[in-house]
């Protein structure tokens, strides 16, 4: 039986952070889409959903505050979302949380780490 | 040969300052290092291919005969590029490093040199192929006893002034080898040396950008941009193991969210320049002992 790949959108704008948890999640046998800024988010949800959605916070053009608020209140999706954050944001953190985000890692972000909290937030849907 | 590695560290000194040249340092000032550092390699060259010739044109000379080298005048290099040669009797090994004794080097130089003899073990390559009876005065010492005698003599006034609480240059340079340990990154990346070399040069990018932005929004004292720059930089830092940087790149993210010293920014984003050539030397060595 052949089971079909998870789509999971990666938006992080650090292209060295963003090409290790790229090559990482996909040797974990996830379809990743990875996208460096707010606005390639959103050309990305506009033709697509995902299965995860794991986002940075800081980014260009559109945080990942405002992308968990756009999931959860725009396009009205119950998708897990996992947002990475920086030591000493909690602040933003709780926003996030308030606004419907799943979980969250911080930076320095452990590959293997990422890959146990994607695998358990798509076995909780 | 020995001679061709110191040759290829300087090679590497000269990419370093062509990376730097338009982002970190002004025109002008890049231009007198490139052609200081190209006056000092043609003239390295030049005195190795001779030494090399006298060497193997005579039968092996007695130790003892080393005679300390003079401290040359900046000035003389600079313009001239040329330099006395010195005709002790040495060994191939102390011949070449005679070379580098004879040679004044810069504030700069120095550093890179230090760098690279910490980092690439250069002086024990070099002490392996002394001759048996010949003097076991390391190239190392004798490289770092030349280069504690220049820094003392130099006109510091043309050296760059860094002070830093966090980052000292001879204390940073010595301890490059150590500093920088790629296993864990090449863990994280499930042994795959080419996507280890992959983020390696994608952390080098993000640096140079990252000098770039902070020059640019220093200058247009956009606080916002410095602090955003400096969050962002961090993460690669810290995938890096390059903590002196990433304590630097903390603290001006700080200054940014606090009191907005542009006195202060500056002098951290000197401290910045200072040590980040050192952390990419490191870096390479670090890579190059996984390959």
């Amino acid at each position: 039986m052949i089971t079909e790949k998870k789509k999971l959108l990666l938006a992080e704008d650090d292209a060295l952070l963003g090409s290790l948890l790229n090559y990482r999640l996909q040797k974990g046998g996830y379809e990743v889409q990875l996208v460096h800024d707010g606005k390639e988010v959103m050309e990305f949800l506009a033709g697509s959903v995902p299965d995860i959605i794991v986002t940075d916070i800081m980014m260009p053009y559109f945080s990942g505050i405002e992308l968990v608020d756009y999931v959860r209140n725009e396009l009205k999706l119950k998708i897990p979302v996992i947002i990475i954050s920086s030591a000493g944001n909690e602040e933003n953190v709780l926003n996030a949380f308030e606004l419907g985000a799943n979980d969250f890692i911080s930076k320095p972000v452990s590959p293997s780490e990422l890959l146990v909290r994607v695998g358990r937030e798509l076995g909780k849907t | 040969m020995n001679i061709r590695i110191l040759l290829t560290k300087l090679s590497e000194f000269e990419a370093t300052l062509r990376a730097y040249s338009y982002e970190q340092l002004k025109a002008t000032e890049a231009r007198e290092l490139k052609d200081k550092l190209g006056a000092f390699r043609r003239h390295l060259e030049q005195k190795i291919n001779r030494d090399v010739s006298e060497i193997s044109g005579r039968e092996s000379k007695p130790p003892g005969c080393h005679k300390e080298p003079e401290i040359q005048q900046s000035a003389d290099f600079a313009t001239t590029g040329t330099q006395k040669s010195k005709t002790g009797h040495h060994s191939e090994a102390s011949e070449s490093t005679g070379a580098l004794e004879a040679t004044y080097l810069t504030y700069e130089q120095i550093n890179y040199l230090n760098a690279v003899l910490a980092s690439s073990d250069i002086a024990g390559l070099v002490g392996r192929d002394l001759n048996a009876g010949a003097e076991k005065k390391s190239a190392k010492q004798a490289i770092q006893t030349k280069s504690d005698r220049s820094f003392k003599t130099m006109d510091m006034g043309n050296a760059r002034k860094i002070i830093s609480k966090t980052v000292q240059p001879d204390k940073g340079l010595k301890g490059a080898s150590t500093r920088v340990d790629l296993t864990p990154v090449l863990e994280d990346c499930l042994g795959q040396l080419d996507l280890l070399e992959e983020l390696v040069l994608l952390f080098k990018q993000n640096a140079l950008e990252f000098i770039g932005q902070l020059k640019i929004h220093l200058q247009n004292m956009d606080f916002e941009g410095v602090r955003f720059a400096a969050h962002k930089i961090k993460s690669g830092l810290r995938m890096m193991k390059t903590t002196e940087l990433l304590g630097i790149a903390e603290q001006i993210e700080a200054v940014c969210k606090t009191d907005r010293d542009v006195k202060h920014l500056n002098f951290l984003f000197d401290c910045f320049l200072e040590e980040y050539p050192k952390i990419e030397i490191a870096i390479d060595m670090a890579l190059e002992k996984l390959k």
